[in-house]
């Protein structure tokens, strides 16, 4: 018969399971079910977890998880996820709030959706009428995470932007000096922490790049901090991504060499100076032109993971001195496809009636 | 540089002589040497000798390579330690894994802690049924039949 482990070590087990497992293995025992639910125990789970790419064609989804990341012959492994919204992908973006996925139309008529694929729960969000989403987030001063939405609403003698309570369906005007035309950059808007952050040219000199922040909290926009690097030509590429959950990244691609730098924040994101660390070097061969490209992107493990393009795309494993590509094989022919990051987690859907 | 090597003593009494950095791999043994400076020996009553070998030559295979971290080990060599990780672990009998995971946790030695606790969630849990997890872990059904139906009946999705 086999000796009993201590309860905190069997903890520690299960919070390297996948959410499915997890789900599954809830009827094991009482406490395995419980310990689903448990909010410290969903942390250490998320913290031990991986992020992978969520890619959705015309017709499925997909998650992708990239085996052996490190080793010589690293493989991605595609698995279908049957919670997948579909729409048209024309106008889709999806992209993330803290763990759960966001998942909305530019224009809004047809779906907008709170999605954690890992254990297939899906929230739809109350059609919100005229309205061109910016992104989501949340009044992290309160203890309760409220969804948010913050965009821009086009009613006729009423236009301008504003915020959208998920919970009581409210629109709210708020005076921000953003125009309508920002929603160009929306689909690069990151969730942090509740807040939003992107990445526009400084009002004030018109020649460097600055991030700035939108607070649910305070209903404001700010300047959040500078960047440790510049365009050097209009083409040149600027991505902001979430590092380690609390943390951003900044990629940088020379239009003209390809090559790539990437930059993380030295310490979680919260009030204090932002200081930039580079982790790594890259090589500079076989990379994929992010210009114009859509690019979903995480560092993970001193390693760079990328998705790129808006048909057809690869994937990318980039360190050191190597560069990986694979083809991502959905079918035959030509696809068209939207992806981001989302890392495995417990965290649930919010049941707020939408 | 001077070696300093450090006694450990299981817990049905056999010695082990190791060179320090090995042992220092463990975050535990520094306060056991602390509180216990006058005595050479560092007596480990929660470890027996089969597996104290066993946490040993882990520590011993993997202090190399902590030694040149300092200009980044290369990826080659990483990726051999994986190679010998999963052999050292596909070695084990079930008895010995749980005990080397009570060792690791007590010892404090945290690359051995999380490599077991992965090999045991990946091998032993990952793919298992409901009940061959209930009978490798030893844990009771707190279920009654109605209670277990319905539970499994909630999260069906889990089960394809």
């Amino acid at each position: 018969m086999a000796a009993q482990l201590p309860w905190e070590l069997e903890e520690e087990i299960l919070s390297r399971l996948p959410p499915k497992s997890l789900y599954r293995f809830r009827i094991v025992c009482k406490r395995w079910n419980r310990v689903c639910e448990d909010k410290t125990f969903q942390n250490n789970h998320l913290s031990r977890s991986r992020p992978q790419f969520i890619f959705l064609t015309r017709s499925k989804g997909y998650s992708i998880d990239i085996i052996n990341p490190n080793s010589i012959d690293p493989k991605i492994e595609l698995l279908e996820l049957h919670s997948s919204p579909i729409t048209p992908l024309d106008y889709t973006t999806i992209t993330t709030c803290d763990e759960l996925l966001f998942y909305y139309d530019r224009y809004g008529p047809w779906k907008t959706l709170l999605w954690n694929p890992w254990l297939r729960q899906v929230k739809r969000i109350f059609k919100i009428e005229e309205f061109i989403i910016f992104g989501l987030g949340y009044d992290n001063s309160r203890p309760e995470k409220v969804y948010k939405i913050w965009g821009y609403s086009f009613r006729r003698h009423n236009e301008g932007t504003a915020i959208y309570d998920c919970a009581s369906r409210a629109l709210k005007f708020i005076y921000t000096r953003v125009k309508k035309r920002s929603a160009k950059v929306e689909r690069k808007i990151v969730s942090l922490n509740g807040n939003l952050y992107w990445i526009p040219l400084n009002d004030e000199t018109r020649d460097e790049h600055i991030i700035r922040s939108f607070d649910f909290s305070t209903e404001s926009i700010k300047t959040f901090c500078l960047l440790p690097c510049q365009k050097n030509h209009p083409y040149d590429e600027l991505l902001l991504a979430v590092f380690k959950r609390d943390g951003f990244s900044l990629l940088k691609q020379c239009y003209s060499t390809k090559k790539i730098e990437v930059w993380v924040t030295k310490n979680k994101i919260d009030k204090e100076e932002v200081a930039w660390i580079k982790p790594m070097t890259l090589p500079t061969s076989n990379l994929p032109t992010l210009y114009k490209n859509l690019c979903s992107y995480f560092i993970y493990d001193k390693t760079l993971f990328m998705c790129c393009g808006y048909s057809n795309a690869s994937i990318y494993i980039v360190r050191e001195d190597t560069c990986k590509k694979f083809q991502i094989q959905h079918g035959i022919g030509i696809f068209e496809c939207r992806h981001c990051v989302s890392t495995p987690s417990l965290i649930s859907v919010p049941l707020f009636s939408g | 540089m001077s070696k300093k090597n450090i006694v450990l003593k299981s817990s049905n009494g056999i010695i082990f002589e190791v060179e320090e950095a090995v042992a220092l791999q463990s975050e535990t043994i520094p306060y056991m040497i602390e509180d216990d400076c006058a005595n050479d020996t560092i007596p480990l009553a929660n470890v027996t000798g089969d597996i104290l070998a066993l946490v040993i030559e882990y520590c011993k295979k993997h202090v190399v390579v902590a030694d040149g971290d300092g200009g980044g080990s290369s990826s080659s060599s990483q990726e051999d330690l994986k190679n010998w990780d999963a052999q050292f672990m596909n070695d084990l009998d079930q008895s010995k894994i749980f005990n080397l995971l009570l060792a690791a946790d007590f010892l404090n030695i945290k690359t051995l802690f999380d490599l077991t606790c992965q090999f045991v969630a990946d091998t032993m849990i990952k793919g298992k049924s409901v009940e061959e997890v209930r009978r490798t872990l030893n844990i009771e059904k707190d279920y009654t039949s109605e209670e277990e139906a319905k539970a499994r009946q909630e999260n069906e999705w889990a089960f394809k």
